[in-house]
């Protein structure tokens, strides 16, 4: 295997690592914002309110990432015409409503396996539906979560190989890039997975310091 | 007292979300595609799309460290953005994506060896053609005595670029084979050398550089001709006379100077 084009195609791996992690990072962090709210959407009383959540949530469940890209990238300047959006943000916008969802349900099933006896023990204490959910079953739900929304983490970093296609310079689309220029078919793709294996490693690494922390508290 | 400060919290979260989104569509800049030439030179600059992996009309290369895109289709755009007094900037995707890109306002015009066929034209306006070369099978060198004829590649695994005039021609010629379609003409080498295509369609220019960066391929006799009049600049639908003309009188320019650009791009296109 020849991996000599690293000395002159470094530049491009670098430039592909950084808009990874942004796109990432933004996927995260908006995925968990609107994930939170789109729970308690789907958590209303008011049946509209909680339909409107759980239809978005299995359209994007029931699609393909790509899918979900090309509508963003072409159906918005469509239906707004004369609305550009840059490429970067059109990948952040997709990967962000995509992780909402999956967070969503993150949430939801985490806040379920707390048991019911929690909550009626809560009530029966005298405590309010808000303060029962917010101070009694939120932070063991919490717990439960974390896990699940690290593996979510670790996805959206895969997952925004994904924007590659619509043109956006992350580590795929550089990737391509040198493989054109060098005729090399494989070595650069091993070169981008272990750029992908760096950041979900170290991301993994953190979580597990937080998971264990939080397990402190256990005594089972 | 914590509660109420978790709903204060998530309330202005949200609402500042729907207020960013909302400011998002007010602050948006009208794409230039409505408004011709003099959107483009008020812009400053034209948006120009291009598949990037087809040497010698557009590639990558790498400057001192730094990606460059070079190529004779470059040295065209920068005739073109200097008559009309603008600066230029690349936008690199699939050959598929570009037409799409085009009538979605994403780009001004397309730069990328595109011919005018019947159904393209119903899509882009197209300014007069600046090169027109035949297209020639590439095949592995271990079997240039297996594919003398067309007929040696009626059940054959041929690849071309998605949405090409190759494509059209392969359908056309060789009905029974057997089409992969893919977004890069260095895909298309790649996939050549691993075996995984017996031949490859493409024009003849490509073809010399992609045998010349990939040692295992050789060139066919097996040429063809498409029923398109050449290479073009594809702008958008129903663009206005000004711009097209403008074009034009670009290309009516430095056509002549075309063949040279091809092969100084040529001579850039490294061995490996």
């Amino acid at each position: 295997m020849n991996f000599s084009f690293l000395g002159t195609y470094y530049q491009f791996f670098i430039t592909g690592i950084y808009i990874t992690i942004i796109l990432a990072l933004i996927a995260v962090v908006l995925g968990s914002i609107l994930g939170v709210a789109l729970t308690l959407l789907r958590r209303s009383k008011y049946k509209v309110v909680k339909l409107i959540g759980d239809i978005y949530v299995e359209f994007i469940r029931g699609t393909p990432l790509l899918a979900q890209i090309y509508i963003i990238y072409i159906g918005v300047p469509a239906l707004f015409s004369g609305m550009d959006i840059p490429d970067l943000a059109v990948g952040a916008i997709a990967l962000s409503l995509n992780a909402a969802a999956y967070i969503s349900e993150t949430i939801r099933s985490g806040i379920e396996a707390v048991s019911k006896g929690q909550m009626e023990a809560a009530r029966s204490l005298g405590m309010s539906q808000r303060t029962a959910m917010f101070d009694i079953i939120m932070p063991q739900a919490f717990k439960n979560i974390l896990p699940a929304l690290g593996n979510q983490f670790i996805g959206s970093i895969k997952d925004s190989s994904i924007v590659s296609v619509i043109g956006v310079a992350e580590l795929m689309y550089e990737t391509t890039i040198v493989r054109g220029n060098t005729a090399l078919g494989l070595e650069p793709i091993l070169v981008a997975s272990l750029g992908y294996l760096v950041l979900t490693f170290t991301l993994s690494r953190l979580l597990g310091i937080v998971e264990r922390r939080l397990k402190t508290s256990d005594r089972r | 007292m914590k509660k109420a400060l978790v709903k204060k919290v998530s309330g202005i979260a949200l609402s500042g979300l729907l207020a960013i989104s909302l400011a998002g569509c007010g602050t948006a800049e009208k794409t230039a595609s409505k408004s011709g030439l003099e959107g483009i030179k008020q812009k400053g600059k034209i948006v120009v799309g291009m598949m990037a992996a087809t040497p010698p009309y557009e590639f990558h290369t790498v400057d001192g460290g730094k990606d460059k895109i070079i190529g004779s289709d470059i040295k065209l755009l920068d005739q073109v953005s200097k008559d009309l007094g603008v600066k230029y900037e690349i936008k690199d995707m699939d050959f598929d994506g570009l037409l799409v890109a085009l009538q979605s306002g994403k780009i001004d015009m397309i730069i990328s060896a595109m011919s005018p066929t019947e159904e393209r034209e119903k899509n882009a306006d197209f300014s007069n053609v600046y090169y027109k070369d035949r297209h020639v099978m590439i095949v592995r060198k271990s079997e240039l005595d297996k594919f003398k004829t067309n007929d040696s590649l009626k059940n054959a695994k041929i690849a071309a670029i998605k949405s090409s005039v190759q494509e059209q021609i392969v359908e056309k010629q060789f009905p029974n084979a057997d089409l992969k379609l893919l977004g890069k003409s260095t895909e298309l080498a790649m996939d050549l050398a691993a075996k995984k295509v017996d031949a490859v369609l493409v024009d003849r220019p490509t073809a010399t550089l992609l045998v010349k960066s990939n040692p295992s391929l050789a060139k066919t006799e097996l040429l063809f001709d498409d029923d398109t009049a050449g290479a073009a600049i594809a702008m958008p639908n129903d663009s206005d006379k000004a711009l097209v003309d403008a074009v034009n009188k670009t290309i009516d320019r430095t056509k002549p100077e075309y063949e040279k650009w091809l092969t100084d791009a040529m001579s850039k296109v490294k061995q490996n």
